[in-house]
């Protein structure tokens, strides 16, 4: 509501009150509206602006208003504004199809790539795959890896269709499946956990352990580390 | 002892019929039963063939007995996974979803063995492949869905009747 209509209103639902008290109110108001900035990644405006910028800039193809909003749970007023902005700014191509608007990150943007890497850091699968882990009995170490950590941390290249999890340890076979199945549900892309006993990790030379060592990870949990310091 | 009709889980029953998951087909109790056979000596392969060096065998090997003991459960019923994607899924939910509590963690393994089965058969350059400690557990979650299977087959009616 704009300040002016709140003005018109309070002072119809209230003639006592001065223009100066009505102010008052409404800049409280408006304060209390003023939404805070995610703890995930500080450095946006807001919860929402990360999850559609994640959202478009993780999830591989072409985003409609709609679909974005849908996947989000975020109005599409939001999503159309954040979008509005994205485009004029250029961090997002957008195409029309019937009524529909398109859009896709800006390959020539440079920002799009550590910006995609940021974003895949704090909102992406690593956020979500670190609060379903935080159940589970068992895990010595647990990270992502193979070609969701090669593009969170750096290489270029497409957003990856699936998301490979490490974990290191024993946890229960069974509750493991089931959490990556719930996992996928929400990343809406599939999850394929991978268990190795804490031995054959610490060894290194299991061939696919050797492999998974030498390229990027994006580490979730790290009880090995800290038992290593303690 | 038989009942005459399966009240648990029939309406995910119902909702995979009609996804085209499961397809209705003519209740096989004998063919049932040869299945179960053939899952025990599956799995008796899979404890010879995990003895050797060869792993991803030997996991397959637990894996189709647990696979076609679960499908004995449904053949019995009338029941059998529709020919799209993902016939080897909707095993697990389709048994999972009729079973009580019990015997629920038995058929609820089925989920990782299927995805490591699936890596093992179909790997990838650097990829994981099923482990000795992985056919051990695999051998015993086998050991379990047969005896679930055993157990319920005499008793579980056609479904839909």
């Amino acid at each position: 509501m704009k300040i002016c209509h709140l003005l018109t209103h309070a002072r119809a639902s209230h003639p006592t009150l001065s223009r100066e008290s009505i102010l008052h109110y409404s800049g409280d108001i408006l304060r209390f509206m003023k939404v805070s900035a995610p703890a995930l990644l500080p450095l946006l405006r807001s919860q929402a602006q990360g999850e559609i910028l994640s959202w478009v800039f993780l999830t591989p193809g072409e985003h409609s208003i709609v679909d974005i909003a849908r996947a989000t749970s975020i109005p599409e007023t939001t999503v159309l504004r954040e979008i509005d902005r994205l485009t004029a700014t250029g961090f997002v191509l957008e195409r029309r199809q019937g009524r529909s608007r398109l859009v896709t990150p800006n390959p020539d943007n440079p920002a799009t790539q550590p910006l995609t890497a940021l974003l895949a850091i704090t909102f992406g699968p690593a956020h979500v795959l670190r609060q379903h882990l935080a159940n589970l009995d068992g895990v010595d170490f647990a990270a992502i890896y193979g070609s969701w950590a090669a593009r969170a941390t750096g290489a270029p290249g497409q957003p990856p269709a699936d998301i490979d999890l490490l974990v290191v340890g024993e946890p229960p076979r069974t509750d493991l499946y089931e959490l990556a199945e719930d996992a996928s549900t929400t990343l809406r892309r599939p999850v394929n956990a991978t268990v190795v006993d804490r031995a054959t990790w610490l060894a290194g030379t299991d061939p696919f352990v050797a492999t998974v060592q030498q390229r990027p990870l994006i580490t979730l949990v790290d009880n090995l580390h800290q038992a290593r310091g303690a | 002892m038989s009942v005459t009709r399966w009240e648990q889980g029939r309406a995910d029953i119902d909702r995979l019929i009609t996804q085209g998951r499961l397809e209705r087909v003519t209740p096989n109790q004998q063919h049932a039963q040869v299945l179960l056979e053939q899952a025990r000596k599956a799995v008796q392969s899979a404890a010879v063939l995990a003895t050797t060096d060869d792993t991803i065998t030997a996991f397959t090997a637990a894996y189709d007995a647990a696979r076609k003991a679960l499908t004995a459960i449904l053949v019995n019923q009338g029941l059998r996974p529709g020919n799209g994607e993902g016939g080897h899924a909707v095993l697990r939910e389709a048994v999972l979803a009729q079973l009580e509590p019990p015997h629920q963690p038995a058929v609820r393994a089925f989920g990782w063995m299927r995805q490591i089965r699936n890596s093992s058969a179909y790997p990838e350059p650097d990829g994981a492949t099923a482990t000795v400690r992985e056919v051990t557990d695999a051998i015993e979650a086998a050991h379990a869905i047969i005896q679930v299977a055993a157990k319920v087959i005499p008793v579980m009616p056609v479904y839909g009747r």
